[in-house]
């Protein structure tokens, strides 16, 4: 007997079409005459009725047609000579298509923001549903009309002031980590767009707050099993602020992850390379560059510390940056180390989603995914973030 | 003592104390309590730079620093 099934290739089968191997059955057993090669094979084929023009007798092997069952005749009849042949079917072979290398260059589409090319949310099928994605920013434009029919949940640190968004920020935020892909006017600008959203605001309309603010934000997050906190603010200080130490290390034993902007601070066109500020410089705090649309680090993207936790772990899109904005205006483009860290907390969002992976282990993921982009460490950490396509088996 | 000379300071407490039970040692050492942060095992408090020493003299607390602030990191 034989099989039609052949292992599982790229290539398809031809219709009543074989390839017959005369050959020893095993690399231990020697091969078979060069006599029966040449003369036996030939008969036998010729005596089955089939054409001996695509027989190879150096080779010891002919490509026929058959029906199965002539085969399986002709199968039967070499084994009485000692001469069975293994069979396969004959495939059809294509030219392999261009290697899909990722690309070093992006540009925003009608369909897609360059960010989320470039972190590969453009073709995911993850959406981030069922993940709860705290966003501790400037608060939310929650009557946004990109938003409609989004589970959001919205509280105000900040004394004084409800928690719509005064400012811009964090409208423009949660639009990138959490916004949708497929608005009805423009491009598609959210990473995580069926993430649950949580919107605290704990920086004023002004653009500023505190650790009593911020703290509290990251406590009600871990209240409301937020399994991602974003956080695009910073102060520009080379120490590490011990409160944050101990927020980062609880907040990844209650199963979240902080991910906070490295900051602004560098001026790399001056020679001035910045430093990694608070609390991004915390060591359990996932510190995030930003990256232009030719994967260049931003001028402002603050470089590695060299101290425990002052390392940029890793970069995501920061510069002119289209995302959603409060009131009239809708939209608006900007840049900074705070757009870049929405989108590597879009991405945790889909790879929880995907993988089942929380904290310590979703951190490790998130590097271990990165996209190399021939950046120093010390700039980009481990990379590009990227986006899983399709949910793990 | 003006109210110049009371900050806002974060109180880091060592784990397993859960912030209630200690109120009142934060308030016997001259520390107003503001919050309570139980997921983060911290409480936001107000005082005098002394009663912040007194604080942080005490067991069950890791760390006690005055607060900053931060600011929104775009637009560059």
């Amino acid at each position: 007997m034989f099989s039609t099934h052949a292992p599982r290739t790229a290539a398809t089968e031809v219709p009543d079409r074989f390839v017959l191997i005369f050959d020893a059955p095993d690399a231990s057993t020697p091969g078979i005459a060069a006599a029966a090669r040449e003369e036996e094979v030939p008969r036998l084929l010729g005596e089955q009725g089939y054409s001996i023009s695509e027989y190879f007798p150096t080779l010891g092997i002919a490509v026929v047609t058959s029906k199965a069952d002539q085969l399986e005749d002709f199968q039967a009849r070499c084994a009485g000579h000692r001469l069975p042949p293994a069979v396969v079917p004959e495939l059809i072979y294509r030219i392999l298509p261009e290697s899909t290398a990722p690309k070093d260059s992006y540009a925003d589409t009608a369909q897609f923001t360059w960010g989320l090319q470039a972190v590969g949310a453009d073709v995911s099928t993850l959406t981030g549903k069922g993940i709860n994605v705290a966003v501790l920013d400037t608060g939310f434009d929650a009557a946004h009309p990109d938003f409609a029919g989004r589970t959001v949940t919205t509280k105000s640190f900040i004394q004084g002031e409800d928690a719509s968004d005064g400012h811009g920020h964090g409208t423009h935020c949660i639009g990138t980590s959490c916004g949708p892909r497929t608005p009805k006017t423009g491009p598609g600008y959210g990473v995580a767009s069926e993430a649950n959203i949580f919107a605290g605001k704990v920086l004023g309309a002004d653009g500023s707050g505190s650790d009593s603010t911020i703290l509290a934000g990251i406590n009600w997050a871990l209240e409301n099993k937020c399994e991602i906190i974003s956080m695009s603010l910073g102060a520009d200080v080379k120490t590490v602020h011990p409160p944050y130490v101990t927020a980062g290390r609880r907040s990844l034993e209650l199963g979240s992850l902080i991910i906070a902007a490295a900051g602004n601070n560098a001026q790399r066109s001056a020679g001035n390379p910045g430093f990694v500020g608070a609390p991004a410089n915390s060591p359990y705090i996932m510190a995030v560059a930003a990256l232009d649309s030719q994967l260049a680090v931003a001028d402002f993207s603050a470089q590695a510390l060299g101290t425990e936790g002052g390392e940029v772990d890793i970069a995501g899109p920061g510069v002119n940056i289209y995302s959603s904005w409060p009131e009239a205006k809708g939209y608006n483009t900007i840049s900074g180390t705070s757009m870049a860290t929405p989108h590597v907390a879009g991405v945790a969002a889909l790879l929880a989603q995907s993988s089942g992976l929380r904290a310590q282990e979703l951190w490790d993921r998130l590097v271990a995914d990165a996209r190399d982009v021939s950046l120093p460490a010390k700039d980009a950490g481990a990379g590009l973030t990227q986006a899983p396509s399709t949910p793990e088996s | 003592m003006s109210s110049s000379d009371r900050q806002i300071y974060v109180i880091t407490l060592a784990d397993r104390v859960h912030p209630e039970s200690i109120i009142g040692q934060l308030q016997s050492c001259g520390l107003e309590v503001k919050e309570l942060l139980a997921a983060l095992g911290q409480i936001i408090g107000q005082g005098s730079e002394q009663a912040a020493a007194q604080v942080r003299a005490l067991d069950a607390v890791i760390s006690v620093d005055a607060q900053r602030t931060y600011r929104a990191l775009g637009d560059q």
